[in-house]
């Protein structure tokens, strides 16, 4: 692959892994504010692995320190503690993910929304109306 | 008499059930079904397979190599080479330091990004096979479907799936530029493949794709073979008009 075309690659590559974390920020405040004031919240199942593309810029960030700080004998240290940031990274991404999900649920329960039974199942994500009536669930 | 008896051999060895049913035994059948699956489920279940499939390979390379193994991928005289940093003893199947790119150990293990992109078409190829038949018998079971709305559910399915592959197998390439942590590559296609189908699926609820795709199909229908249904009518109609009305003249 060219230079030029790889360096565009990997910008835009780095660009869509912000953009899903934006969107996973996004819809978590709307689904905040929603609890505040609608009687119907949906939450769609697999939304916590929306912030593991991050991985990409930091994979990224990681190569140029090693380039820039790590030469001769040190850049086999630095690799290996690459290689650890690695899986640390991976597991605060899919972690926290997890745990800003929890706490919508935990809030949603605290405010005494329920679970519909209706859920609706897509391909590859289900989304869960809850609602604080019973009543006001959405029946298909 | 030898001729049938070559027949009846010919038959016996590619032998194949055919059950045919009556209105009434399907829909008991159907019924039977959805009392007792929930199809739903199981449609979900058949579309993470492609997530299933690329997580288990990524756990058989990082069994291999450990997550943080590293490997380089090195043209040497107009052929592509894998090397394998670290201590090859400690590996189970790739007990070398160099091979070549296209060593069905390495592409068992999906190292470098090509095999990635191979390992994310097969997983989506699964996919595809698990989850069309799914959504045809959800079809089939269900009392208030059209087939305008099977063939835009399934259009819609692949599309997303396609897209969600594409990005995968992208993404598995820009992180094999950046990084020589083997895993790197993988990791950042399963990441980028699930990212995109949650929200696919997200904009088609919200956007109502699926249902625009069908909508559209059934506005063409009706431009279309609809059209030509009530031109047909209407001749028929004039026509039976036009004998009553000469019925009543005579």
């Amino acid at each position: 692959m060219r230079h030029a075309l790889k360096v565009t690659f990997v910008i835009l590559f780095e660009a869509m892994a912000i953009a899903f974390a934006l969107f996973f920020f996004g819809r978590l405040q709307q689904q905040h504010e929603a609890i505040a004031q609608s009687a119907l919240v949906e939450i769609q199942s697999g939304t916590a692995f929306l912030l593991l593309p991050l991985i990409l810029p930091l994979l990224h960030l990681m190569s140029i320190a090693e380039k820039r700080f790590a030469s001769g004998p040190k850049q086999a240290k630095f690799r290996k503690l690459q290689s650890k940031l690695f899986i640390l990274f991976v597991l605060i991404l899919i972690g926290s993910g997890f745990v800003a999900n929890q706490m919508l649920l935990s809030q949603l329960k605290l405010q005494g929304y329920q679970a519909c039974s209706m859920v609706s199942h897509q391909t590859r994500s289900t989304f869960t109306t809850y609602s604080k009536d019973p009543a006001l669930c959405p029946r298909s | 008499m030898t001729d049938r008896n070559i027949d009846i051999n010919k038959m016996n060895s590619e032998r194949k059930e055919l059950h045919i049913l009556s209105l009434e035994q399907f829909s008991e059948f159907a019924t039977t079904l959805s009392n007792h699956t929930n199809m739903d489920n199981a449609k979900f279940a058949a579309g993470i397979s492609l997530q299933l499939a690329d997580i288990r390979v990524a756990n058989q390379l990082i069994d291999e190599l450990g997550l943080t193994g590293k490997a380089v991928i090195k043209e040497i005289q107009g052929k592509n080479y894998v090397i394998l940093k670290g201590y090859p003893g400690l590996r189970e199947k790739l007990t070398g330091t160099r091979y070549l790119a296209s060593n069905p150990k390495v592409v068992d293990l999906a190292i470098g990004t090509k095999r990635v992109s191979g390992t994310m078409i097969s997983g989506a190829r699964l996919s595809i096979f698990i989850a069309v038949p799914m959504t045809v018998l959800q079809f089939l079971i269900s009392e208030q479907s059209t087939l305008l709305r099977l063939v835009g559910t399934i259009a819609s399915d692949l599309v997303k799936i396609g897209l969600s592959t594409i990005i995968a197998s992208a993404a598995g390439m820009a992180a094999g530029a950046i990084t020589t942590v083997a895993a790197g590559p993988i990791v950042a296609a399963i990441a980028f493949g699930i990212a995109t189908a949650v929200t696919l699926e997200y904009l088609d609820r919200t956007f109502g794709v699926t249902d625009a795709l069908i909508n559209a199909m059934e506005k063409a229908k009706q431009r279309t073979v609809g059209e030509l249904a009530r031109q047909i009518v209407t001749f028929e109609r004039n026509l039976i008009n036009d004998a009553v009305g000469r019925m009543r003249f005579r």
